[in-house]
């Protein structure tokens, strides 16, 4: 017990999700969801369609309100969205600005945070080549593979410098070898920042490679399952890792949870 | 460039089939006097150009439609933002603005003679009036197709209204809103040359006027000729333009 207040004082919640519940008239998508995020922590949400993963990102974006509960970033209650958190949709093709290329759609974010025009050729040039689009600086989003046009939305997302960064199936329309070079991109990005990283995915082994904790909601109404944690070794590697015998039993626990209902 | 010229070259063919048919019948004494001959008409050309009356007339017009489609169009935009955007403004408006749109601008000249007297106020003020439809629903339609993910964007970026439809509202709808300013710019010219018909004496539409009555047919089609190089010209460049502005949406 002591020890873990200890924790919370080292590493206090950014995002603490209180009893949240949705109803939409007589349909209920979420009950009683309630967990917080450490600063820094990388966690995955997984659950079958229909189990309100969606709806529970858009609250913790402020993009939804909660018809029971709350979700508090730091002190403040969540109502509308918040400049600390950041949204990465996963249909980046209707996320970008089409008549923008890739270094204005970046640029969107710094004009919405006021920050100084001077000040955004650095900034933009810093984002381009953290996400890999340096060459596509002048491009426009549909002249873009899906991959690209997504590490665009990321790099737009960065460019708001959130504590909180939520990601909703982000790489679910990519090819498997896109999705795990921007999966190996994304945990590069995460150890080189301090944000805390919220990823929804449907791919039980993405949850587990990238993740620390995963969070698994069950359907009809959403509610939490199970939080697992996951003591996999970092960096992580797309093959050592998913060989680890620790990543096999958590898939297997995984699919136990899920296959049950 | 070989292929460009052959192109050319193949669209001409017609016209100067029919001028030289229309020519040919004309010498026959096969038309009635009224249709004029070609070669009259390119002298009429000639003649008033050389005197510098043709210019003046075309540049009268010119300015008229133009100011006329201008005033009509900024504020159809602002009115179509407005009715795009918010739906009780559309529930409000929408109704009323069926039934003028089906008023043809031109029945409201003799209203507007009353209202406003002969001059080019009254030519600028119809110019408007009839622009206005088109570039309104265009702009509401172009406004209501953003897709609302793009909405989503500007809301978790935080961004204030004003702004929202500067980067976000008004990009999207602009390539609908062009094809409305396209369809208003032919609309202007012809609203401008029936008012210089019927109600103010200058431009090509009172030359055209003038000629019929003082049978001058070689004039008024000289004057027609001019018309329709005008149009021509006038939807060129706004298509120009509308690729240069677009270029993004045909990639």
């Amino acid at each position: 017990m002591l020890f873990e207040n200890v924790l919370d004082v080292l590493a206090p919640a950014v995002l603490d999700v209180r009893h949240v519940g949705m109803r939409y008239e007589s349909r209920e998508v979420m009950r009683d969801i309630h967990f917080a995020l450490t600063a820094g922590d990388f966690v995955s949400i997984v659950g079958p369609s229909g189990c309100g993963k969606t709806t529970l990102l858009r609250a913790m974006a402020g993009l939804t309100e909660p018809t029971s509960g709350s979700v508090r970033f730091k002190d403040r209650e969540i109502r509308e969205p918040q400049s600390e958190v950041a949204i990465v949709f996963q249909d980046y093709n209707r996320a970008l600005l089409p008549w923008r290329t890739v270094r204005g759609n970046i640029a969107l974010a710094l004009e919405a945070r006021r920050i100084a025009r001077s000040e955004h050729p650095a900034r933009i040039a810093d984002l381009l080549r953290r996400v890999g689009l340096t060459r596509h600086a002048d491009h426009y989003p549909a002249q873009l593979s899906g991959g690209l046009q997504q590490r665009v939305q990321i790099a737009r997302a960065l460019a708001q410098e959130p504590q909180v960064l939520l990601m909703d199936e982000p790489f679910g329309a990519l090819d498997a070898i896109t999705r795990q070079r921007l999966q190996d991109e994304l945990l590069e990005i995460w150890s080189a920042t301090s944000t805390t990283m919220v990823f929804i995915t449907h791919d039980l082994e993405e949850a587990i490679y990238l993740g620390n904790r995963i969070i698994v909601l069950e359907a009809n109404p959403g509610r939490v399952a199970a939080d697992i944690r996951v003591d996999l070794a970092r960096p992580r590697h797309q093959l050592t890792t998913r060989e680890d015998s620790r990543f096999l039993a958590i898939r297997h626990q995984l699919f136990g949870l899920l296959s049950a209902e | 460039m070989n292929a460009r010229a052959a192109k050319a070259g193949r669209a001409a063919v017609f016209p100067l089939l029919l001028l030289g048919g229309w020519d040919g019948l004309a010498r026959a004494h096969a038309l009635p006097d009224s249709l004029s001959r070609p070669t009259t008409i390119v002298a009429a050309l000639v003649s008033t150009v050389a005197d510098g009356s043709l210019w003046a007339m075309a540049g009268q017009t010119l300015i008229a439609a133009a100011a006329g489609w201008a005033l009509g169009s900024l504020l159809a935009i602002g009115a179509g933002i407005a009715i795009g955007t918010t739906p009780v403004v559309r529930s409000i408006v929408g109704p009323a603005l069926e039934l003028m749109r089906s008023v043809p601008p031109v029945a409201l000249i003799p209203v507007a003679l009353l209202a406003l007297g002969l001059g080019p106020k009254l030519e600028i003020l119809m110019v408007a009036f009839a622009v206005f439809w088109p570039v309104v629903l265009f702009t509401a339609a172009g406004v209501r197709s953003i897709d609302a993910r793009l909405l989503e964007v500007a809301r978790a970026l935080r961004f204030g209204a004003a702004q929202r439809i500067l980067h976000f509202v008004l990009p999207a709808a602009a390539a609908t809103i062009a094809v409305g300013l396209r369809v208003a710019a032919g609309l202007a010219l012809v609203v401008a040359v029936t008012t210089e018909i019927i109600a103010n004496p200058s431009g090509l539409g009172y030359g055209i006027a003038f000629a019929s009555t003082a049978l001058r047919p070689d004039l008024m089609f000289a004057d027609l000729f001019v018309l329709a190089l005008l149009g021509f010209g006038v939807n060129a460049l706004l298509v120009a333009a509308q690729r240069r502005l677009f270029a993004w949406a045909r990639r």
